[in-house]
């Protein structure tokens, strides 16, 4: 009995995990830009090979924890710096314009990612392997945790501790809030509004960078792991509120560990109740779980 | 879609509408089958970006799962087709147009007074999703290899019986009822109805305190778009002969979105311009194997970059250029 | 990364194609003394591009090497490359642009979807489809058509083979179940996987196979741990691996964890080719067997076969070829043939020749059936498992099935009956 509920609940909480740590960069470019970023998934896909080709450098596939942590840390600061010239290139040009027009540029550049993944790595299948610090399972019952799973779920959380941390408790969170709320406002009591989007436009490229090394061993690589987790973190990141940090943590676990029973439970059309439940969040919840006030 | 200077008298809109159909008319004379299929896909979608943008540019609504009724709309007149072949065609099309505006409203009715903004454009893509993914594991509907066999049917005029299945007459078809339905739209727009659209567009409350219904007149021209779609989506069907899920799919709802920010969202042409500006892009790019993403990627990129209000508005600035000042009051 | 096919080397094909792409204003100009030009629509762009690149130099090879002998009544060949994105939109709108230009003869397609999507419009548009990958059986049964030829293998004769082989040689496995994409072709690979095991154990063991209720994933799932979960209380011997490609993938390296390739004593997979292996390295499946539209190694001696294998390594540098480069040689060799037998290009003639034509391809000959448009051909199957080299795996065996023994009789315009599997 324990395995029927145990299980889904692991494998849901994981899932949400995968699409929480997905959605954080992008929340934190929504939730302050109000740009939804089409080319998230692309950024990703560009982290992960990164790491890929990093981990083939840095020699073979063994890996230890520490130098896998070092990889996905290597390909967010690749990411970040990329987000450096997008921001001035591309975002900073069309802050002028109706928010709108960024929508189509980013579009455009999760096109040119999927192209230059093309170009530079090729079109083969690849895949890493788990660390093997990380490639065992603990098992209770018949419930089986792989290790790994285990290593992402803390990830996530971690990682959205820090992140409220971050937004509630320093000097910078309180200006990134500041700055959310009111852009004109912030300007206008001194706040240097462009500088500080573009820090956020790296972080977001630097979270994304960094995720998409966490998640390679869970992945095949290829050109299409751009639009595998888009829909869903667009989903968390509204049904959660406006790109709030608490909001969509809450969001991905809740719509993901349904989503797990509901395959579960419901094998015909796998993946339904994702959406199912982030209709219904959306019809009875509209204005977000975590309302009010945005990040 | 204020009248500013620039933009073209409405007699010579008119007449550039006229001129564009009459080239699509004229196409199968002087292209090859090649253009001439691309030709009626794109008058489709022409039509399909005209009718998110009714919902966006007139009122205000962004939706991210438009493409869901076109796949209904398609799928419904395909299967309605095979189920009811004694049924007058022109009957079915409508009738799946009419579905889809009436699942809209349906919706609207429940999603519109509860959500709005950024929250209604996700619900409509969940929504489309789910339709997405019924569609694809549905053994009845051809799952993802697709509903198959969708024949182009014999239209009954009464005194005569046109067989659209032969030659070009499914394309002309095609062309005459996009022309139709672009029409209904153009109407929608600049009627009594469309004006209180824009009242609402440019400021909801100030029209809610005015005494208008907003969200009677948003839920109508969701339910008007969601229709015209609907039939877009069923003229389609037997154009390919074949309908697959990947028409439901979310890339699918992105195009009417890419189409309007291309052409110009504070114009009415701006999603057919947009339309028709991605399919020569793509037609250019096709045999670029290897680099199309980059290449169009890069265009897009461009364009955005250096007209920000989409094709049409750089085509207006540039007429204000040159024309503006004598314009000038 | 020697093994890797990278754009460099793709570019390289498109200019070793004789620039076809670009020759579509010579419309008008074509004349019984031109090149005879074949339409090659494949996805050259999008999630299917790797095979897209794998036709690509097949067909490329194969024109060349027809080209250097002489070409076809004296004519040489071209080849007009068009990009169907694995969409059934997009491969229409190829055929027609195809048809548009001049290019009455055309083969290749990977998508069922598309070759479905395609079939229709061929009488209309006065053309022919070989089809050389897309293997929905539907091709050749309830949506024939007239205009559409098929040199490669189909799901059902495929999956039958394989449940051949695995009653044959894996005599004491008797209890299978499957975890399969929820698709079309997922489960009619499955159905004709079980129709094949409920004919050959009892015929070639005298046992009776007991088949576990399958295993329905998302396609193209990113997270297979509840799947997993359920396999693993299966207590099933057998593991028919229906999941293909880079869902293999994810699903094999999630899979790890759960001892699964430990727990099932045989696994097979309907046709991933060297997907899994080459990107899986010292971590493949051990024993895995794999589906192959054509493997080379099965077929060294025979000359069209080492000559294919040949060229291919020296213009990719790649040294494992999958299945589609075979398949599309063979649809090349297929017109050359039929063109030669017709004594000309027209869509009539190259039909009449094509149907019964028996030729002879890089996987032996093969015969088009003239009833159903379907060929009797080889079916390939190969084994793998991980070892200590660079590359971190092997091929341990392979197994060449005819396809007589497989395929089912001929029914044009009828939907596939089972012969064995009533469900």
């Amino acid at each position: 009995m324990l395995s029927s509920i145990a299980g889904p609940l692991f494998n849901g909480l994981f899932a949400a995990m995968v699409v929480f740590l997905f959605a954080s960069g992008l929340t934190l470019v929504f939730g302050i830009l109000r740009v939804l970023n089409f080319a998230h998934g692309g950024l990703f896909m560009i982290g992960a090979y990164l790491a890929f080709t990093l981990s083939g450098v840095t020699g073979g596939s063994e890996m230890g924890v520490l130098r896998y942590v070092l990889l996905c840390a290597l390909a967010g600061v690749g990411l970040g710096i990329l987000g450096w010239l997008v921001e001035r290139s591309i975002f900073r040009p069309l802050q002028k314009v109706d928010e709108a027009y960024s929508l189509i540029a980013t579009y455009a550049l999760l096109l040119i990612c999927e192209g230059a993944v093309k170009a530079i790595w090729g079109v083969n299948f690849r895949s890493v392997p788990t660390p093997p610090l990380l490639a065992d399972a603990w098992i209770a019952g018949d419930v089986v945790m792989p290790v790994y799973a285990v290593f992402v779920i803390a990830v996530g959380v971690a990682f959205y501790a820090a992140l409220e941390w971050m937004l509630h408790h320093t000097q910078t969170g309180k200006l990134m809030k500041s700055v959310a709320s009111d852009p004109w406002m912030a300007g206008k009591l001194g706040v240097n509004v462009p500088r500080l989007y573009a820090w956020i436009v790296i972080a977001g490229f630097f979270l994304a960078g960094v995720v998409g090394g966490l998640l390679l061993p869970n992945q095949t690589l290829s050109p299409n792991l751009a639009n595998a987790f888009v829909v869903q973190a667009f989903g968390a990141l509204i049904v959660g509120g406006m790109g709030n940090v608490r909001g969509t943590f809450l969001a991905a676990i809740l719509l993901s560990v349904i989503d797990s029973f509901g395959s579960l439970y419901f094998p015909e059309i796998p993946g339904l109740f994702f959406y199912v439940a982030m209709a219904i969040m959306l019809v009875v919840r509209p204005q977000g779980l975590m309302a009010g006030g945005s990040l | 879609m204020e009248p500013s200077p620039a933009q073209a008298s409405p007699l010579m809109r008119f007449g550039l509408a006229m001129l564009c159909m009459a080239a699509f008319l004229a196409l199968p004379g002087i292209a090859d089958k090649g253009i001439v299929f691309l030709a009626g896909t794109v008058a489709l979608q022409m039509v399909f970006g005209l009718t998110w943008n009714l919902m966006f540019g007139q009122t205000g609504l962004v939706s991210f799962g438009h493409a869901s009724f076109f796949a209904v709309g398609g799928y419904a007149y395909a299967y309605a087709a095979r189920a009811l072949p004694q049924v007058h065609p022109l009957l079915t099309f409508a009738g799946a147009g009419l579905l889809c505006a009436a699942i809209a409203a349906l919706v609207g009715l429940i999603a519109l007074r509860r959500s709005q903004g950024v929250y209604f454009a996700i619900l409509t893509l969940a929504l489309s999703q789910i339709v997405y993914l019924v569609i694809s594991s549905s053994a009845a509907l051809g799952r993802e290899d697709g509903f198959t066999g969708i024949r182009r049917p014999k239209l009954p005029l009464g005194w005569t019986t046109i067989d659209l299945a032969a030659g070009n007459a499914y394309y002309y078809f095609i062309v005459v009822v996009s022309a139709l339905l672009a029409g209904i739209v153009w109407w929608v727009t600049h009627s009594r109805v469309g004006r209180v659209f824009r009242a609402i567009q440019q400021d909801p409350e100030r029209a809610a305190f005015l005494g208008i219904p907003v969200q009677r007149y948003r839920l109508m021209s969701y339910a008007i778009a969601s229709g015209v779609a609907g039939v877009t989506g069923a003229l389609f069907g037997p154009w390919l002969q074949i309908l697959t899920p990947e028409v439901a799919h979310w890339t699918a709802s992105a195009r009417p979105i890419l189409y309007t920010l291309l052409g110009g969202v504070h114009f009415f042409w701006g999603p057919a311009v947009g339309a028709l500006g991605f399919a020569v892009l793509e037609y250019g790019t096709r045999t670029l194997h290897g680099i199309s993403e980059i290449v169009t990627g890069a265009i897009l990129l461009a364009v955005v970059l250096a007209a920000p209000g989409g094709i049409l508005g750089a085509v207006a600035r540039l007429r204000q250029r040159i024309t503006g000042k004598e314009r000038r009051p | 990364m020697s093994t890797t096919f990278t754009r460099r080397h793709f570019t390289g094909l498109l200019a070793a194609s004789g620039a076809g792409a670009l020759s579509l204003s010579s419309k008008g100009a074509r004349a019984q003394s031109g090149p005879i030009r074949l339409g090659l629509i494949s996805p050259l762009s999008g999630s299917q591009e790797i095979i897209g690149r794998y036709q690509l130099a097949g067909a490329t090879i194969a024109v060349n090497q027809i080209n250097q002998a002489g070409g076809v009544l004296g004519r040489k060949l071209e080849l007009v490359p068009r990009d169907d994105k694995a969409a059934p939109a997009a491969g229409v709108a190829a055929s027609k642009d195809l048809v548009g230009a001049g290019v009455n003869l055309m083969f290749g397609v990977l998508s069922s979807g598309v070759a479905l999507a395609i079939a229709p419009t061929l009488q209309g548009d006065n053309a022919v489809l070989v089809l050389s990958a897309a293997s929905a059986n539907e091709l050749t049964h309830d949506q024939f058509s007239p205009n559409l030829f098929r040199i490669s293998d189909q799901a059902f004769m495929r999956q039958r083979a394989l449940a051949r082989l695995v009653a044959a040689d894996y005599p004491a496995i008797t209890t299978w179940t499957a975890i399969n994409p929820q698709t079309a072709i997922g489960t009619s690979n499955w159905d004709s996987f079980v129709d094949g095991l409920m004919q050959f154990y009892p015929e070639l063991t005298k046992k009776q196979v007991e088949v576990a209720e399958a295993i329905w994933a998302k396609f193209g799932a990113t997270d297979y741990k509840n799947d997993l979960t359920q396999l693993m209380r299966r207590s099933s011997e057998g593991l028919y691996c229906g999941v293909y490609g880079g869902d293999a993938v994810t699903m094999f390296g999630q899979a790890a964890s759960y001892g699964l390739t430990k727990k099932f004593k045989v696994i097979v997979d309907p046709g991933s080719e060297f997907i899994i292996a080459q990107a899986m390295g010292k971590n493949t499946p051990p024993g895995l067997w794999s589906g192959f539209h054509w493997y080379f190694g099965a077929y060294k001696g025979r000359k069209i076969n080492d000559e294919l294998y040949d060229a291919y390594v020296k213009q990719t540098g790649d040294k494992f070829p999958a299945g589609y480069v075979g398949e599309a040689h063979a649809a090349v060799l297929a017109y050359a043939a039929a063109i030669q037998k017709a004594g000309g290009t027209e869509t009539a003639q190259v039909i009449r020749a094509l149907e019964g034509l028996t030729f002879d391809t890089c996987k032996g000959e093969r015969t088009i059936r003239k009833e159903d448009h379907q060929a009797i051909c080889d079916l390939n199957f190969v084994q793998f498992g991980p070892d200590s080299s660079d590359q971190g795996w092997t091929v341990t065996g392979h197994k060449v099935i005819k396809g007589a023994d497989a395929i089912e009789p001929p029914t044009p315009g009828q939907p596939l009956k089972f012969q064995y599997n009533k469900k």
